[in-house]
């Protein structure tokens, strides 16, 4: 499903985000990466997302390289990848329905689908009944629920989710994390990006620990080791 | 799909303007300023044009013609000047007409009356009255009258002829610089303007990077994104322009009279009617400037953040 090459990204001024990232997560599978602050964790996920574009390397996406990806074709990439964010990334001035019927509206979709599908996914994450809220309406465990709500809309075959509890207490962290499971046991590929240690060690599945954008680890049932 | 795309980018267009109502607002209030500024100094040029143009229609010079000229003489020294580009109108005055105007001017006045009722011959010249397209162009027609061929005729060139040179020379030099004056303000004008109007769309974008971001991360197309941001843009230029042209019109009917009194003080000419006449060289411009230039600046300042 993704397979990492050899991956290097650097940054101006000889800054080492990633060096020599080769992975494969399989279709299905619910991948946690971990590692402390500015060891290449989201620089990672942005790559998945093409965000950010790789220094060396190949990158695939299911049969997708997306190494070289051109910009018009990035918005395809991403309406087939659901991302997640620690400031989820929310249109302020748009009901809760109106940012999850965004994402279809961007990729052409028919009003009648918009209305049959957005209430479908708000209803998973527990929502539906807030669907005309706004954002700074609602908590910020609801704000996270909607952006996966968002990221659920395409029916994603990748959910890439980087520090989706990290600004949230511990009863909403367990909640998304329980959501995040959830949407896993679809079928979806899951790459979860965090630091919390808990979570990571809760979860028992796989985990990526990378160090100084190094990938140091790599469990098949792994914990939070660092 | 394109009527979907074109919808959603108006609908989307409108929920921005509307949810951010307050940048809203003073957007269009800056664009209606610019606009208003522009439109304003447009104006006054117009009216200084027409004022300069009503001033020069009135300019003439009168040949006086000398006794012995004959009638075919005259009328082939008519003819030849009406043959000059530069010359708006010729037209004659026989003795008897002058003398007839003179009578008419003076028949309030029984001394003259008197001493015209004494006269036993007509002493008034016949003239040739020239009116040339602009004040300027009398120069090239006075060096046509200026040859020997014409001096025949000309009675009054040694008298007149330099003060009119004069005359026209200053005037046409004063005319010269209003038009210059008029035009350097109207640039300067112009160009503040264009650059607070293009100031005002990339602020009003700015605050909307962070959603040009999320918009890319859920997969929006570069066109997608734009479109809504071209068309609050053009709502901008469209509603401000709309308020200056409202703001001028009502401004130039209340001051129509004052104006009247001093550009076109003893004419025919009406305010409200080179309002009509102009209407689309004192606004249209502009109008069109604001859209272009509001569609451009939208542009410009999304692409920044279409980067990937």
């Amino acid at each position: 499903m993704i397979t990492f090459e050899k991956v290097s990204k650097f940054y101006p001024h000889n800054v080492v985000a990633l060096k020599d990232i080769s992975l494969t997560i399989a279709s299905g599978e619910f991948v946690s990466i971990v590692g402390q602050s500015g060891t290449g964790k989201t620089t990672l996920a942005k790559l998945i997302i093409a965000e950010e574009r790789l220094s060396e390397g190949r990158l695939i996406i299911g049969d997708w390289d997306i190494t070289h990806i051109d910009s018009k074709d990035v918005p395809l990439l991403r309406r087939q990848i659901g991302v997640v964010f620690q400031d989820f990334k929310l249109l302020p001035q748009k009901t809760l329905f109106e940012n999850v019927a965004f994402a279809l509206e961007v990729s052409g979709a028919s009003h009648a689908k918009i209305i049959q599908i957005v209430p479908q996914v708000l209803k998973i994450v527990g929502l539906h009944h807030k669907q005309d809220r706004f954002p700074r309406e609602v908590s910020g465990g609801e704000q996270q629920r909607v952006v996966i709500a968002r990221a659920l809309v395409h029916r994603p075959k990748i959910l890439v989710a980087d520090e989706p509890t990290g600004n949230l207490d511990a009863i909403n962290a367990h909640e998304i994390v329980e959501l995040l499971l959830k949407i896993n046991s679809f079928g979806t590929t899951v790459v979860l990006v965090t630091h919390n240690r808990e979570i990571v060690n809760s979860l028992r599945k796989r985990v990526l620990t990378l160090d100084h954008g190094h990938l140091v680890s790599d469990q098949a049932s792994g914990k939070y080791r660092l | 799909m394109m009527v979907l795309q074109a919808s959603r980018a108006i609908k989307f267009a409108l929920q921005n303007f509307q949810r951010n109502l307050w940048l809203s607002i003073v957007t269009l209030i800056i664009v209606a300023v610019a606009v208003f500024s522009i439109s304003l100094v447009s104006a006054l040029n117009v009216l200084g044009e027409r004022a300069l143009q009503t001033v020069e229609k009135k300019v003439d010079v009168t040949l006086e013609l000398k006794p012995e000229v004959t009638d075919d003489q005259a009328e082939d020294f008519q003819n030849r000047l009406r043959q000059l580009s530069n010359v708006e109108s010729v037209s004659y005055q026989s003795k008897a007409a002058a003398l007839e105007n003179f009578k008419k001017l003076h028949e309030q006045d029984p001394n003259i009356q008197e001493l015209l009722a004494e006269l036993t011959s007509n002493p008034l010249p016949a003239s040739v009255i020239i009116k040339a397209k602009r004040i300027s162009d009398f120069e090239a027609i006075m060096k046509f009258v200026d040859n020997e061929e014409n001096l025949k005729l000309v009675a009054n060139k040694d008298r007149d002829f330099q003060d009119s040179q004069t005359v026209i020379t200053k005037l046409t030099q004063i005319t010269d610089r209003i038009r210059e004056i008029g035009l350097l303000v109207s640039g300067v004008f112009a160009l503040l303007s264009l650059i607070v109007l293009f100031n005002t769309i990339r602020i009003a974008i700015y605050t909307h990077r962070e959603e040009i971001g999320i918009m890319r991360l859920v997969g929006a197309s570069n066109g997608f994104i734009r479109s809504p941001f071209i068309l609050e843009s053009i709502i901008y230029s469209l509603l401000g322009a709309g308020l200056a042209i409202i703001v001028i019109v009502l401004l130039w009917q209340s001051t129509a009279p004052a104006m009247h009194r001093f550009f076109f003080s003893g004419t025919d000419i009406t305010v409200s009617g080179i309002l009509k006449e102009e209407f689309w060289a004192i606004i249209g411009w502009e109008l069109l400037g604001a859209l272009v230039l509001s569609t451009l600046s939208a542009w410009i300042a999304t692409r920044r953040y279409l980067k990937v």
